[in-house]
């Protein structure tokens, strides 16, 4: 079956889309699935350097592009999963060496050798995110619980609306729990509410994703890690699993809880 | 004067402030330009009805995705119609 093409995008810089794409690319491919990670950032490239992958890099995506090499040569393999590919951005050249034809070209030559290609779309809504989201089949949006990058999701929501796309899943990354509860942070409901589309994963707030950042290590790899799980959560609702969210994010009280926790006993 | 002020805690707030941003972003319109929005859907209905004392409430509502402009107004009875129209 040929590939499924996610990309993954948010408006907003800085709010764990990198991070995301390793994470559920580690995700899926732990579960057996062929996945190829496209780092759609060109001139910033950062998708290497969270996988561990920065001293492989012999070619990248423009070169595939502008032929220098075929595309195979461009795939770097994971060092801990097989079945896990990387195709670096170019970090010395600007953004405007790959259009959208670019990139739906090189995303059908590559679904008939993953099952999964996942596009890290840089952030705002120029060039880099056109290019992301062409050859998708699906976008993932990633918002932080925070007003600018909310709002900045639903910039990027109205524009895949305004194309005629499929509608986007959320993400909601780096939610506290604890914040949430004091009603210091938005909710996932809050944040549902206001974007309206539908939740795909719910990823806490977790210091071990930057130890895995700077091990090179996502931390989805992690099994006991409550951030690795709602990683590996999102992998398995892409494959079309139901898994049920929990109450991360609720604004429920310690009673409430305490109740809803007896009756479920 | 109340010791123990109650505080009011920040993420409705941010709640708030968002849903009136993503309106005016969804819809393009401005405040300011509500507020003439609404002076003139006042001054339309003014000429068919009396409008109470507390006027009209324009707003712009999320529903779903969509925004739905929503105009209220207390009116007390029409006003006379003139007969040559």
């Amino acid at each position: 079956m040929p590939a499924t093409v996610v990309a993954i995008a948010s408006g907003k810089g800085g709010v764990g889309k990198t991070t995301t794409v390793a994470n559920i690319g580690v995700a899926l491919a732990l579960t057996g699935a062929r996945v190829v990670c496209i780092d759609g950032d060109i001139g910033l490239r950062n998708l290497d350097v969270v996988m561990g992958l920065e001293n492989r890099i012999v070619y990248d995506l423009v070169d595939v592009i502008e032929g220098r090499c075929k595309l195979r040569q461009a795939m770097i393999r994971d060092k801990h999963i097989p079945e896990l590919q990387l195709i670096p951005a170019a970090q010395s050249r600007d953004k405007n060496a790959v259009s959208q034809g670019d990139m739906i070209r090189l995303c059908g030559d590559l679904r008939q050798l993953a099952d999964y290609v996942l596009i890290d779309s840089p952030a705002g809504i120029e060039r880099g995110f056109r290019n992301a989201i062409a050859p998708a089949d699906r976008v993932l949006v990633v918002t932080n619980p925070e007003v600018s990058a909310v709002r900045d999701a639903d910039r990027v929501i109205g524009i895949l609306e305004a194309d005629g796309r499929k509608e986007p899943a959320l993400i909601i990354n780096r939610l506290k729990a604890s914040l949430v509860r004091q009603g210091e942070m938005l909710s996932a409901e809050d944040v549902l509410d206001l974007l309206s589309i539908p939740l795909i994963g719910l990823v806490p707030e977790d210091e071990r994703v930057l130890m895995g950042s700077n091990r090179g290590v996502p931390v989805a790899h992690e099994p006991s890690s409550s951030s690795g799980m709602a990683f590996r959560d999102i992998a398995r609702r892409l494959a079309g699993e139901s898994v049920p969210f929990g109450e991360l994010g609720s604004r429920l009280s310690f009673w409430k809880r305490l109740f809803s926790r007896r009756r479920t006993r | 004067m109340s010791i123990v002020r109650r505080h009011r805690t920040s993420a409705p707030h941010a709640k708030e402030r968002l849903a009136s941003a993503l309106a005016q972003d969804r819809t393009g319109i401005s405040t300011a330009e509500l507020a003439l929005l609404r002076a003139d859907v006042l001054e339309a209905v003014g000429r068919y009805f009396v409008v109470g004392r507390r006027g009209a409430r324009v707003l712009v509502l999320k529903d779903g995705r969509k925004q739905r402009f929503v105009a209220e107004f207390t009116v007390s009875r029409a006003k006379a119609r003139r007969r040559n129209l």
